[in-house]
């Protein structure tokens, strides 16, 4: 039986191979974009959703990262998955970098960072002033993007519908049932929401958060 | 939990499943490359991409047969340039080769071939100075057995 390596050059040589790759680069754009909003920031260290995809192609390729098809039978959810961490790691990177320590010279004359304020000692598991305001950052910029998202599907009623539901499942035949939409008509609007989502940029979701920040 | 973190709770949660309901598609064929120029990128350079990152990490058989070949042929070619001489330095040779002929009283016809120095690639210029050579070589022995 080959290997992960030789079964995922097989199948990228094979005639399904070019529309996996595009629907990687297609996913990657789009977790990218909705990372970005969340954190404000862009792909750290001159990474792009394509160089992404890329890079985890060829980790498969060169059995650096390896696909396991009893686990996950289909490439294209096994490569998935591993571009998703990737992005999640990088943007990890970045929050970490935004946490700076704030020093502070206590009472007794010493200077601590904010890992050692109290609060953080008392609740261990808690978070320490900059996780907070980094937090309360995040919490901004989410909202802006959700709001913006609403204004976009305004008056279109299975869009909105849709959205209520994914608040609570990201599951189309459950949407399906919540909302009582036909499940083609729920794929309609996933396709239309991700034409919305892939139309708002990272600089209108930091204006937007800005703006309702000083309102 | 008050009522601020609730709902950005709720909102982190929206995202999360946005993203993991965007996750899926049904598009295939022009709908995905259509899709992909609708964000900006190129479905031709991506399908480039792949093919020069499949050529390079997971060759196929011809691929591989192909790149074996042409690093042959070029260790081969590598191999010879380290003996060849420089052309000039052949043409020299040639005519010296014709001037002995003609000191031996040999009838040159080698002498048209001077024209055609400038077109000769190099291996013919070689393979002139060889048969001009071994022609010398012929003359001279007759000339030595006529002298005994």
């Amino acid at each position: 039986m080959p290997n992960g390596r030789e079964r995922a050059a097989d199948i990228l040589h094979g005639p399904e191979g070019q529309e996996i790759y595009f629907r990687l680069v297609r996913y990657a754009d789009m977790l990218a974009r909705i990372y970005g909003w969340r954190t404000g920031a862009v792909l750290p260290g001159s990474a792009s959703p394509r160089s992404i995809v890329h890079d985890v192609v060829v980790k498969v390729l060169e059995g650096t990262r390896s696909w396991d098809e009893r686990k996950e039978p289909a490439l294209l959810n096994a490569l998935k998955g591993m571009v998703r961490s990737e992005i999640g790691h990088l943007y990890e990177r970045v929050e970490e970098s935004l946490v700076e320590p704030i020093n502070v010279v206590l009472p007794d004359g010493e200077e601590r960072t904010g890992d050692f304020f109290p609060s953080t000692k008392l609740h261990p598991g808690g978070l320490n002033p900059e996780q907070h305001l980094l937090r309360q950052e995040r919490t901004k910029l989410e909202f802006a993007a959700l709001n913006l998202l609403l204004k976009e599907i305004e008056g279109n009623d299975d869009l909105e519908s849709v959205f209520l539901a994914l608040h609570e499942t990201d599951s189309p035949s459950e949407i399906a049932a919540k909302t009582n939409i036909p499940i083609q008509r729920v794929y309609s609007a996933r396709r239309e929401l991700d034409r919305i989502v892939a139309r708002i940029p990272l600089a209108r979701v930091v204006r937007t958060a800005r703006k309702e920040n000083e309102s | 939990m008050t009522d601020k973190n609730k709902k950005s709770d709720e909102v982190a949660r929206f995202l999360d499943n946005l993203m993991s309901f965007l996750a899926d598609d049904d598009l295939r064929g022009k709908d995905l490359a259509e899709d992909l120029r609708a964000r900006g990128l190129n479905p031709d350079h991506i399908a480039d991409e792949l093919r020069d990152l499949l050529r390079e990490h997971a060759p196929t058989w011809s691929e591989k047969a192909e790149r074996e070949r042409l690093s042959a042929l070029e260790s081969f070619t590598g191999a010879r340039e380290t003996v060849h001489r420089p052309r000039m330095k052949t043409v020299e040779l040639i005519k010296q080769v014709v001037e002995q002929m003609r000191r031996l009283g040999a009838p040159v016809t080698a002498g048209a071939y001077h024209q055609k120095f400038q077109e000769a690639s190099d291996t013919d210029l070689e393979s002139l100075l060889e048969d001009l050579r071994t022609q010398y070589e012929l003359l001279n022995s007759q000339k030595n057995k006529d002298a005994q």
